[in-house]
């Protein structure tokens, strides 16, 4: 039975009565209207997929992201990875908080903490050399992670690296967000430097997920501002996720030579 | 040219005459290769051959599924002395050519992320070393690699070359009949991940009027996330109530306003609703199928009963007995491509499989003419991708050659090097040169 047959019997209730000719004529035209409404609706599937949206911004809750990392990217979800906290001239101390509850777990220098993806964590920073006597507590939620080669992961942290001027305006009381991406490396900049010399300043405006989906891809987000714990009435879930962390001295390996054949492959 | 029964249109078609005819093309694509010959692509294409494989139809199915692996790995075989293998059309063995392509067809280089000896170490983090870890193939955002011809493959045009993407590294040469040539490097790539960060700064501002101005902004983004609220707003038919009320004293009515705030549907939306139509057909074919075949059943069982006393006999056709007969098995190698008029070959490699910045590596390029006869006017030229920085002076070549750098636009240099003298046949050349990671 071809398809035209086929889809003159479906249509059998209406032009039962009709001749052959006929019901294969609207069989067909039936087809034809099929096709071309898959067709369309096709563009502009594709014409939204390059559009990328992007539900989410700086705007949304913390924790939301990583949460919808879980469901999306199941590979990654709750898989450790290192992160290593860098300040303004390497003067301060960073203490994560474990379990999701108020004890500090202290970072030493040279240090990482190694955390889990789709996971909220909340960290102190203190003893800074520019806001002596100031703490800031910032959080970080991992949405994806870094997949270096088979024990060399301690070697690939995600930096991050905090601006004078960031902790600034944190300490007056406004909210940093900032989203750490995996650079596209077609797209990246042909310049030299750390993570802190190569990050740039979105307007209030902007979502930075979107703007760090367009140059690669999105594996942390890190918000820092004016709040503090309330010591009086504790605030449930004020320290993150009740997720584990570790903390692992920082590795810089030698460099695996490879396999360099002496004749073409 | 792939020439599964899924790229020949004819889903119409049973799937038996599919497999024929599909046999029947590939037949006519590996015959046509038994002879020697060069084929001709584009103005400047890469040489092919063939090394063909057959066999005859008398042979028996199952010989000749335990012989044909061990022959096509044969062809394979005799085909990489020459060159890179390309294609493998096998006839009727779908999966025999998939995975002889995966198994042959792929020049195996060194790459950062292969698994150690023995598996991970003990107590490692590793995730999934046991099938294969860390694929720079899943994740080449983290890897940097250079070579190959990326994107818009390397062509001329009367000012001359075009396609040369950042990343390409490329060779060209005169052939013994002064053709013009053109051949790519494999592509190596070094575990570099390089990460940055965007931030926006928000809160309360002194300037009360940006802090205005941020907030509307935000609120256009909601509505616009929440795009179905507006489609329920657009139907809603109160508004159009009060435009075609009557205008006391007159008689003229604004029915026209009220069109207009009932026309804006979504085309989108329109295109949705024939989706429920689409599925409806498809179920309706299903139930049509399965009600036919219970109606089928049904009568054969009242024909066995009708026919019992008459003891039928029945009898069977199997058709795929006739398409395994048919198959085209290998069996012999006919027909090779000696070595050509010279033909270039071009390998680069690098000595780390993991850098991070600032760190150097050394990239090796090997050329190596393969054919009898000399190429003329070999120029390899490497245009590096943004990361790598070129460090002055470190380049080599075994061979005198005339060396410059350009600069590609993008941040980086491309590397030039043009032979002096036209390269004798069996000769290999080795070009080094060392680049900084940013």
């Amino acid at each position: 039975m071809s398809p035209l047959d086929l889809l003159a019997r479906l249509t059998s209730p209406v032009v039962r009565n009709w001749p052959s000719c006929a019901q294969h004529g609207l069989a067909g035209a039936a087809l034809l209207v099929a096709c071309l409404s898959t067709t369309a609706a096709e563009a502009q599937s594709s014409r939204v997929s390059q559009r990328r949206h992007q539900p989410l911004s700086q705007h949304s809750a913390p924790g939301v992201a990583a949460r919808w990392a879980t469901v999306v990217n199941r590979k990654a979800a709750h898989k450790p990875q290192p992160v290593r906290v860098d300040l303004p001239d390497g003067i301060g101390q960073v203490s994560f908080f474990q379990g999701g509850t108020s004890e500090e777990l202290p970072i030493p220098e040279n240090n990482l903490a190694v955390l889990h993806v789709g996971s909220l964590y909340r960290f102190k920073i203190s003893d800074l050399a520019a806001h002596p006597g100031v703490e800031l507590y910032p959080t970080i939620e991992l949405i994806d992670k870094l997949h270096p080669p088979c024990g060399r992961e301690f070697e690939f942290p995600i930096p991050v690296a905090f601006t004078s001027e960031e902790l600034a305006e944190a300490v007056k009381g406004r909210l940093v967000t900032k989203v750490i991406y995996v650079e596209r490396p077609d797209h990246a900049m042909p310049v030299r430097g750390n993570a802190r010399d190569r990050a740039y300043l979105a307007e209030p405006n902007e979502n930075v997920l979107e703007l760090a989906q367009r140059d690669g891809r999105p594996v942390a987000i890190v918000r820092v501002g004016g709040r503090t714990p309330d010591l009086a009435r504790p605030e449930p879930g004020f320290y993150g996720d009740p997720a584990p962390i570790d903390v692992v001295p920082e590795v810089i390996g030698p460099r695996p030579a490879a396999d360099f054949p002496e004749v073409l492959p | 040219m792939n020439l599964t029964p899924s790229r020949l249109a004819l889903p119409s078609l049973p799937r038996v005459a599919r497999w024929t005819l599909a046999s029947l093309a590939l037949t006519a694509s590996a015959c046509g290769s038994l002879a020697p010959r060069q084929a001709s692509l584009n103005t400047n294409p890469p040489s092919h051959t063939a090394v063909a494989a057959r066999s005859g139809a008398s042979l028996p199915a199952a010989r000749a599924q335990s012989e044909s692996p061990e022959l096509l790995s044969d062809a394979v075989a005799e085909t990489e002395e020459t060159g890179r293998v390309a294609i493998v059309p096998v006839n009727g063995r779908r999966a025999l050519v998939r995975q002889t392509l995966r198994a042959a067809s792929r020049v195996r280089l060194p790459r950062a992320g292969d698994c150690p000896a023995g598996g991970c170490p003990p107590g490692a983090p590793c995730e999934t070393c046991a099938d294969g870890c860390c694929d720079e193939d899943r994740y080449p955002d983290e890897y940097l690699c250079d070579g190959g011809d990326r994107d818009e493959p390397v062509h001329y045009d009367s000012e001359g070359m075009l396609g040369l993407d950042t990343q390409d590294t490329v060779a060209e040469f005169h052939d013994a009949e002064n053709r013009r040539r053109v051949r790519r490097t494999n592509e190596v790539c070094v575990y570099a991940p390089r990460l940055s960060s965007v931030t926006v700064i928000s809160g309360a501002l002194e300037d009360a009027l940006q802090t205005k101005a941020s907030q509307n902004q935000q609120e256009l983004q909601q509505v616009a996330v929440h795009r179905p609220d507006m489609l329920v707003v657009a139907r809603q038919r109160d508004l159009a109530d009060p435009l075609t009320s009557k205008v006391r004293g007159s008689v003229v009515l604004n029915a026209d306003q009220a069109f207009d705030v009932n026309r804006p549907l979504a085309p989108a939306f329109l295109s949705n609703e024939l989706v429920p139509i689409t599925y409806f057909d498809y179920l309706q074919v299903q139930i049509a199928k399965q009600a036919q075949e219970a109606f089928e059943a049904i009568q054969v069982q009242n024909a066995v009963v009708w026919t019992r006393v008459q003891t039928p006999i029945i009898v069977a056709k199997d058709d795929a007995v006739q398409i395994v007969e048919a198959k085209f098995k290998v069996e012999e190698l006919a027909g090779t491509d000696p070595k050509g008029p010279g033909n270039l070959r071009i390998t680069k490699l690098a000595d780390l499989k993991i850098a991070t910045q600032d760190d150097e590596i050394t990239f090796t390029i090997r050329y190596q003419n393969q054919g009898d006869s000399p190429v003329t006017e070999v120029t390899i030229v490497d245009n590096l991708t943004p990361r790598l920085e070129y460090i002055e002076g470190s380049q080599t070549n075994s061979l005198p050659s005339q060396f410059e750098t350009l600069d590609n636009g993008e941040g980086s240099k491309i590397l030039r090097w043009e032979l002096d003298e036209p390269l004798p046949g069996r000769t290999t050349g080795t070009i080094t040169f060392r680049a900084r990671v940013r």
